[in-house]
């Protein structure tokens, strides 16, 4: 099997992960709900994890960085901190449905900085106008579609000159896009556990500039007689037993990247792709969404065929043995921006862990399925 | 004898006691005897009680928050 889905979760994971979460199995119990061996072991675990995240996103105060179950709920738990009934939020046109329904169910007034695909001047030049509307922005800094890197570097910088709260979406970023969190000033910046970072599903990260509202109410192992959350981080977002076995793997899987590198890992994924697109040659029966740049593009690509519809395409991959993503994607937004919500695309998305001879067997591949010369 | 810096949460106690290990100093989250904290369930970081002072600078200085210090007499008893 040649696994390109890796936006959707990374199958191919650092052999760490998997020995970590099996001696977390065997021997950690739940932090903070104890004093003996098992929970202290636990305990030392979810900190090191916190700790080796603070350090990833340039953080000096791990007890900013909040365990979530995955991206979407770190995003709810961000949203619902500042977003009511009628609060006037700017997302760019690249955003998920884990922001996009939030907004939607709480009624949000929502506007959308709806610009090209890889054009960022477009892009700030339209955020630039709807700032002075906005009070909360939400921005994804990848395209779970496209790979497009948006420029949410200058658009917090806007929303700071403004004092405009601003959310970050680093579900496709984080693990390989350096994020400086504080320098950034972002007040949130949710992420998955299980894509870029390569930990196991179940695990998501949500960073904090300041307080936030809990999604969750119950348990935290402190301040017990209170009928409250406690009032201070991470506690007061982390309701209930943690999922310490994977936590433990994420652990794992962050020092495999600060032991390798991001730069690295984005420049294999980049070549990796580039590859395949040249391996695919002339666009006559794809079109692909591919940018040159390779500051405006992530290892994730989504494609158009001209003779099949995705779905066939997809399904006749997946008989080759080749694993993509066919569809929406869970952003219907991004598809609207772009123009492709009739037919959706077929997502191929790359891991530091494919070889260049998975990349040139799935072209050849993508080829006879569309009878390409 | 030992003491217990008394902290607000369990990271709170961990991030203590990362500081004042790096010192050098002997320390190790444990969790508070009941009743030691008037809010339930706590934790604090355990070192000998002759660091106290030092322990409790390090932690003024990086801005950690601590309750209270409770002394621990060899034989466990709480004063």
């Amino acid at each position: 099997m040649i696994y390109l889905d890796s936006a959707a979760t990374s199958l191919y994971k650092p052999e760490a992960v998997q020995t970590a979460i099996l001696d977390a199995l065997h021997s950690m119990a739940s932090p903070g709900r104890g004093a003996h061996a098992p929970a202290m072991k636990a305990a030392e675990c979810c900190f090191s994890c916190r700790e080796a995240l603070a350090e990833l996103f340039h953080m000096p105060d791990p007890e900013r960085v909040i365990f979530t179950f995955n991206a979407t709920h770190g995003l709810n738990i961000a949203i619902r901190s500042l977003v009511r009934s009628g609060t006037r939020v700017l997302i760019s046109g690249y955003e998920h449905n884990s922001v996009t329904r939030p907004l939607h169910a709480l009624g949000a007034d929502v506007r959308v900085i709806d610009t090209p695909l890889f054009d960022p001047e477009a892009f700030l030049a339209r955020a630039e106008a709807l700032l002075p509307w906005a009070e909360v922005v939400v921005c994804t800094h990848v395209s779970n579609v496209f790979g497009y890197i948006l420029p949410v570097e200058a658009l917090a910088q806007r929303c700071r000159e403004r004092g405009i709260p601003f959310i970050l979406d680093a579900s496709q970023s984080a693990g390989v896009l350096d994020l400086d969190f504080p320098r950034l000033g972002a007040d949130f910046a949710a992420m998955p556990g299980h894509k870029g970072l390569m930990g196991p599903q179940g695990t998501g990260v949500l960073l904090c500039k300041n307080d936030a509202f809990p999604l969750l109410y119950g348990g935290s192992g402190s301040a017990s007689v209170l009928q409250t959350m406690p009032d201070f981080l991470p506690d007061r977002l982390e309701a209930g037993t943690h999922n310490v076995t994977g936590i433990a793997g994420l652990l794992a899987a962050v020092r495999y990247l600060q032991g390798n590198g991001l730069p690295a890992i984005r420049e294999k994924e980049r070549a990796l792709m580039t590859r395949f697109v040249h391996r695919i040659g002339p666009a006559e029966h794809m079109r692909c969404f591919f940018s040159d740049d390779g500051a405006l593009q992530c290892g994730v690509l989504s494609v158009l065929p001209t003779r099949l519809d995705c779905e066939s395409f997809g399904e006749a991959l997946g008989r080759y043995g080749v694993a993509v993503r066919t569809g929406l994607h869970c952003a219907p937004t991004a598809h609207a921006t772009v123009g492709t919500q009739e037919t959706g695309t077929v997502r191929f998305s790359f891991s530091p862990f494919n070889t260049a001879q998975q990349i040139d067997a799935a072209a050849e591949i993508c080829k006879t399925i569309l009878k390409m010369p | 004898m030992h003491i217990l810096i008394l902290c607000r949460s369990l990271t709170s106690a961990q991030k203590a006691a990362r500081i004042i290990q790096r010192s050098g100093i002997y320390a190790v989250t444990a969790k508070a005897p009941q009743g030691a904290n008037p809010g339930g369930c706590a934790y604090g970081v355990k070192l000998a009680g002759r660091n106290r002072d030092t322990a409790l600078r390090l932690l003024t200085e990086a801005g950690i928050p601590v309750l209270s210090v409770i002394e621990l007499p060899e034989h466990g008893e709480r004063r």
